[in-house]
């Protein structure tokens, strides 16, 4: 048998080395600034995704057991069948989006179509990822019947990217039965802060050591940055400049945000709003707060019960009436293979017979008005709240550095719920941190 | 020129060509590449330009780094120790004809088994504050309640108890199997010389399960450097920063804010700190040993 060297089995490895690290190469595209840039003529030149002729693939974040899952299915279905296409469709777990859909670009395998979230638009659209669809727009019918401020959600420097199609807005929930108790009219939610402010006092209940039992108005410990967000809009102002790139924390209206919101905090126990499941309002130990409308109604579902005992309104406004509305968007990317068949595509999974059947198949909500009468029309109690939330909603700021803007919030409530910083102080810490960022 | 002789069994080193092939691209080009794209501001999606030590002069003044260093080291502490002495009692109290059954043994390895972001899940409700185990024991024996994981000043005792409890079956298996490797005859020694119980433990069980105890200093170490499950789930970190630690970090930099290169020189720093200590426990064993 012939000997094997010690030196080649170093040569071997070193040359497996050489070969891993030539292979681990750059990107492929140039790197981009962070001011949003206006659509550029690779943009028009379609991609290579992998898709061929009368071929169109869309990705949707979640999972096939999800509400929106079923009628997404039949409407793809039906849009192969009508237009003699083959539609290939993959739905992504949140908790994967974000690895997947990088790879995917990187490797020049993205979908025509995919479904994005207000916190990853502008860095899509920076990367060159997603494309503006300014001109099928303008002739699209239900440009009309979208809520004007769900069109400008996927609106950024008045070209529109993304098309919001499902609307997940937070709306007020009060105990009705707790107002009562409180002797409070359980018809009469709170109609300004002052009044929020004075009905979470009385509404609250302590146990004999002092803790709080039952939480006069409900205020995550961790995570309340969703409440900050709905808040600041309702005391007329924004935690960012968005059209200047840069963060505005320091503001009178923000101190007074934060003031307000740790004055709130004062009548809840603590939770962290990451963990829902622990949200003294389906604990039955909260009288008031903001919940996500389709937990809301998860809930009373589960608990027919409980839909008497609550009232609900989209939101207690200050200056101005503001809610929380995270959003679905559908975006065309830069490797769609088919831009025209690929807005088709969006343009059938928004059509009114698609969102009708939506509404009537699953009772989910809408981002355009005709499908929201509807919707309305199911249940008026509790739709009509999640339909002016939507009309009224925004999510988070539309920045590239909306993670790192997430994290310095969170950041700076938590320092003035434990007391450890004043809102002043908390916030020009967020707001040095975030220059930063968005350098 | 005539060569080198490779030993006497050449074919040793083909039997274990295969694991150096798969250590090499799974382990050994990963680590050479992330101390490569630490000196980059690679963020796997651009292209990937050398900037130095721009990375580590960063590093140097982020605040919440520093923290999770100073953290990560109050978990190692706090649960080493703490683990290992567990560990080891349970191991005596263990070593017992009668109380050394399949079952016993196997109740207290199991946390070890059970995957620890399950683990994490149930803990998070032991310790919820308003409808959690934990409060409703104490408000029912008349006590405080606490906010466990939401008090800045709790968290990480929270997070260590839970890893205490969780590795302390592990640990007690390999003392058992250290305590079956010392002779009976030291004992049978001893008890002639009229030694007592606890002068035995401490003149001939601890000194001869050095290398044992060793063993598990090493590896706790590095699986608590390597804390993370536990605090993604249970505290994201929180409360204030005061649960983050140092690869918690890194997935924060790496995987939610893009910035891998920066991840990468913060997972250099984490393996020379980690490479240090392992060293200077070597050097501390060998002294003995010698």
């Amino acid at each position: 048998m012939k000997r094997i060297h010690k030196q080649w089995i170093t040569a071997l490895l070193v040359l497996m080395l050489a070969i891993q690290l030539a292979a681990c190469g750059s990107g492929t595209s140039d790197s981009s600034s962070q001011a949003v840039s206006e659509p550029s003529a690779s943009e028009d030149s379609g991609g290579s995704g992998g898709t061929t002729a009368n071929e169109v693939t869309i990705w949707s974040r979640g999972t096939e057991t999800e509400p929106l899952a079923g009628p997404l299915i039949e409407a793809l279905e039906k849009f192969e069948a009508e237009n003699n296409v083959t539609v290939n469709y993959q739905f992504v777990p949140h908790s994967d989006v974000i690895t997947k859909y990088n790879a995917a670009f990187a490797s020049n395998t993205a979908p025509d179509v995919i479904d994005i979230g207000i916190v990853h638009l502008i860095g899509r659209i920076n990367l060159g990822h997603i494309v503006p669809m300014d001109d099928y727009v303008a002739d699209w019918a239900g440009k009309d019947d979208i809520f004007p401020q769900m069109l400008d959600l996927g609106t950024v420097n008045e070209h529109v990217y993304a098309i919001a199609h499902y609307p997940s807005p937070n709306i007020f929930v009060y105990r009705k039965d707790m107002f009562e108790q409180a002797g409070l009219d359980p018809e009469s939610p709170p109609q300004s802060w002052d009044q929020l402010l004075e009905y979470a006092e009385k509404l609250t209940v302590y146990d004999g050591s002092g803790n709080i039992e039952i939480s006069g108005f409900v205020m995550p410990t961790q995570g309340a940055r969703f409440i900050a967000n709905t808040m600041i809009r309702q005391n007329g102002s924004h935690f960012v400049d968005e059209a200047n790139n840069t963060p505005t924390m320091t503001t009178p209206e923000a101190v007074e945000t934060l003031e307000f919101m740790n004055a709130l905090y004062q009548y809840s126990a603590a939770y962290d709003s990451s963990n829902d499941d622990s949200n003294p309002i389906w604990l039955d130990k909260g009288a008031m707060g903001y919940v996500a409308s389709d937990r809301i109604k998860n809930y009373v579902t589960q608990n027919p019960e409980m839909k008497e005992k609550f009232g609900y309104v989209a939101c207690v406004p200050g200056v101005e009436s503001a809610s929380w509305c995270g959003v679905h968007f559908y975006a065309m990317t830069s490797q769609a293979g088919d831009p025209d068949l690929a807005w088709s595509l969006i343009e059938h999974l928004t059509s009114e017979e698609t969102l009708a059947r939506r509404v009537e198949s699953a009772g989910l909500s809408s981002t355009f008005q005709s499908a929201s009468e509807k919707y309305a029309s199911l249940d008026p109690e509790i739709n009509q709240a999640i339909v002016d939330a939507i009309s009224i909603g925004a999510g988070n700021p539309r920045v590239s550095w909306a993670a790192d803007y997430e994290i310095e919030l969170d950041q700076a409530l938590e320092e003035v719920f434990y007391g450890v910083s004043t809102p002043e102080e908390a916030l020009a810490k967020a707001q040095t941190n975030l220059e930063k960022s968005a350098q | 020129m005539k060569l080198k002789k490779l030993g006497t069994d050449p074919t040793g080193y083909l039997f274990i060509l295969p694991f150096f092939i798969i250590f090499s691209y799974f382990y050994f080009i990963p680590i050479i590449k992330v101390i490569i794209d630490s000196f980059t501001d690679y963020d796997m999606v651009t292209k990937q330009n050398y900037i130095g030590f721009s990375n580590y002069i960063e590093l140097a003044s982020d605040e919440r780094f520093i923290r999770s260093i100073g953290n990560t080291l109050v978990y190692t502490v706090g649960t080493l120790l703490p683990t290992l002495c567990l560990g080891l009692l349970l191991a005596l109290l263990i070593n017992n004809a009668m109380i050394k059954t399949r079952i016993s043994r196997t109740l207290i390895f199991m946390p070890h088994v059970v995957s620890m972001v399950a683990v994490s899940m149930i803990w998070l409700y032991l310790y919820e504050p308003t409808k959690g185990v934990f409060n409703t024991l104490l408000t029912n024996l008349g006590l405080q309640r606490s906010d466990w994981l939401l008090d800045p000043n709790r968290a990480m005792l929270c997070l260590i108890i839970m890893g205490i409890w969780k590795s302390a079956g592990y640990n007690m298996m390999i003392f058992l199997s250290g305590l079956k490797n010392i002779p009976v005859q030291y004992y049978e020694a001893a008890k002639i010389d009229g030694s007592t119980p606890i002068n035995t433990f401490f003149r001939i069980t601890l000194p001869l399960l050095s290398p044992t105890t060793s063993f598990l200093f090493i590896t706790g170490i590095i699986s608590s450097f390597n804390v993370f499950d536990q605090v993604q789930v249970m505290t994201d970190g929180g409360p204030m920063f005061r649960t983050t630690t140092m690869v918690h970090q890194i997935y924060t930099a790496g995987f939610l804010n893009y910035r891998v290169g920066y991840a990468s020189a913060m997972s250099v720093v984490l393996l020379v700190v980690v490479v240090i200590i392992t060293v200077i426990n070597f050097r501390l064993t060998q002294e003995r040993t010698d």
